[in-house]
């Protein structure tokens, strides 16, 4: 276990992917976070620029295809990226054809995290309820710090255990796989570019 | 009924308040929850307007209560509906009595609503459906390009370009949005249909797919992750295409295209 890893750069890593976060639907919106973003940044910080690349461009694709509307919330791409690259260019160095797809489940499984942030913030609306009835006023600077700031805690949280455990468990299970498996996952690998391409022109058909 | 007899809106919004509306917008989905979706961060926005149009804190503190309740649109469209209650707040303010001031009231919660279902009914297709995965093959284009033309630092400045793509269009929402509403009030659901949204999509389209076709080209002429160009990665592209339009997820094909693969590898195929 590399210890380094798991107390200073990966806290440093989950910190500041879940600052870049905030803009998926929070603040801004101006998809900074996209893993086209995330990916090339977070493998070029990491050490690995080339896995960043290919971990952007293939979550991007692939997270496209759920629109945030209304109160659907997609897998989060970011999370997605990120996870994906930390996987691969980190000290776990989990093969690509499996930290995708593990990226992928992580940007899946964020959406509980938001689903649950975002019940807790019906609170938030009574707060200034009560802040408009006693004063007359609503007192902004506290109640956004405390939306985004556990916004930004779970989400940060929630990225370091996903690449802990992704890790911990994704280079475990690789080698535990059967050879023909991890063949066909790594032709898989090989041929993902394509069904990303594929999906990419199926997106802008219609 | 005496709220449509009010005399032409007063002007009384200046530019910093407009302009303060546009920043606090970026917060418009800051508080965003399961019950009033984006109320607090349209509050938050319209906050300034409210504090110019109502001078009594009473009455102030009645329509910040008012626009505590529910609304929800696409984030980048939301100025248009803030500017446009302006408006209607305007015009209830200038209501001689009450019964009038509550109809005035009651319409700009109507009105609110309405404007964000229309406002989404445009953004969500254009910007999520349409601008969002033209830039992004905008992007991959560009970086492809970039790095053939052995351009210094090609993943930066494609990335960069594609911000600067969608980013544009968002802005010019965010920036006009407040403003339009505002000027047009109930009159703003027609003025943005002569846009002509529909053609601008269609149009971002067309040129995010023929990227998207470019790039689909280069990658199978060479191969991104190692591999020999030939008939297989077209079948795979192809098969991607035809399943996705059929509503297969990307995921699950990659899943089954592993396993499938994985199958072969058994059997020494």
């Amino acid at each position: 276990m590399n210890t380094g890893w798991h107390l200073a750069g990966l806290p440093l890593f989950s910190a500041g992917v879940a600052v870049l976060e905030l803009d998926t639907a929070l603040v801004a919106q101006w998809l900074v976070s996209r893993p086209l973003v995330v990916g090339p940044l977070v493998g070029w910080l990491a050490g690995d620029l080339e896995a960043g690349i290919a971990m952007g461009a293939l979550t991007e694709v692939f997270c496209l295809e759920e629109l945030p509307v209304g109160s659907v919330v997609p897998p989060n791409g970011a999370v997605a990226a990120a996870a994906a690259v930390l996987l691969t260019a980190g000290p776990a160095q989990v093969a690509a054809a499996v930290a995708l797809p593990l990226g992928l489940a992580a940007g899946a499984g964020h959406v509980w995290v938001e689903n649950r942030v975002r019940s807790w913030r019906a609170a938030l609306t009574a707060r200034a309820a009560a802040d408009l009835a006693v004063e007359g006023r609503v007192d902004w600077a506290p109640l956004w710090r405390r939306s985004l700031g556990l916004h930004w805690a779970a989400t940060a949280f929630y990225v370091y255990a996903s690449v802990a455990l992704g890790g911990a468990l994704g280079g475990a299970l690789w080698s535990m796989l059967p050879e023909a498996l991890r063949e066909g996952f790594g032709r898989a690998w090989a041929a993902v570019p394509f069904l990303a391409a594929g999906s990419l022109l199926a997106r802008l058909w219609r | 009924m005496a709220v449509t007899a009010t005399p032409p809106r007063l002007r009384v919004l200046p530019d910093r308040e407009l302009s303060a509306i546009m920043r606090r917008g970026l917060l418009l989905q800051a508080g965003w929850n399961f019950e009033g979706m984006q109320n607090l961060g349209f509050l938050y926005a319209i906050e300034p307007g409210l504090a110019r149009i109502h001078h009594d804190p009473e009455e102030r503190r009645r329509a910040m209560m008012r626009h505590l309740g529910f609304f929800n649109t696409q984030p980048y469209m939301a100025g248009f509906a803030v500017g446009a209650c302006m408006a209607l707040e305007e015009d209830a303010v200038r209501c001689q009595d009450s019964a009038a001031e509550a109809a005035a009231s009651e319409r700009v919660e109507r009105v609110k609503r309405a404007l964000g279902s229309a406002l989404a009914a445009l953004g969500d297709p254009f910007y999520w459906g349409t601008l969002r995965p033209a830039t992004a093959a905008f992007t991959l284009l560009a970086w492809v390009v970039l790095w053939t033309l052995e351009v210094p630092a090609p993943f930066f400045w494609g990335t960069a370009l594609g911000l600067v793509l969608y980013n544009v269009p968002a802005l010019w929402a965010r920036r006009r949005g407040p403003r339009l509403g505002y000027e047009l009030g109930e009159g703003l659901p027609a003025a943005l249909k002569r846009l002509r949204w529909q053609d601008k999509a269609k149009a971002v389209r067309a040129a995010g797919f023929a990227a998207a076709l470019l790039l689909a080209a280069a990658a199978l002429a060479v191969p991104p992750f190692g591999g020999a160009p030939g008939p297989w990665p077209t079948a795979l592209l192809a098969g991607a295409f035809a399943l996705r339009l059929r509503g297969v997820t990307s995921l699950r094909t990659y899943l089954a295209a592993a396993l499938g693969l994985a199958l072969a590898s058994a059997v020494g195929l």
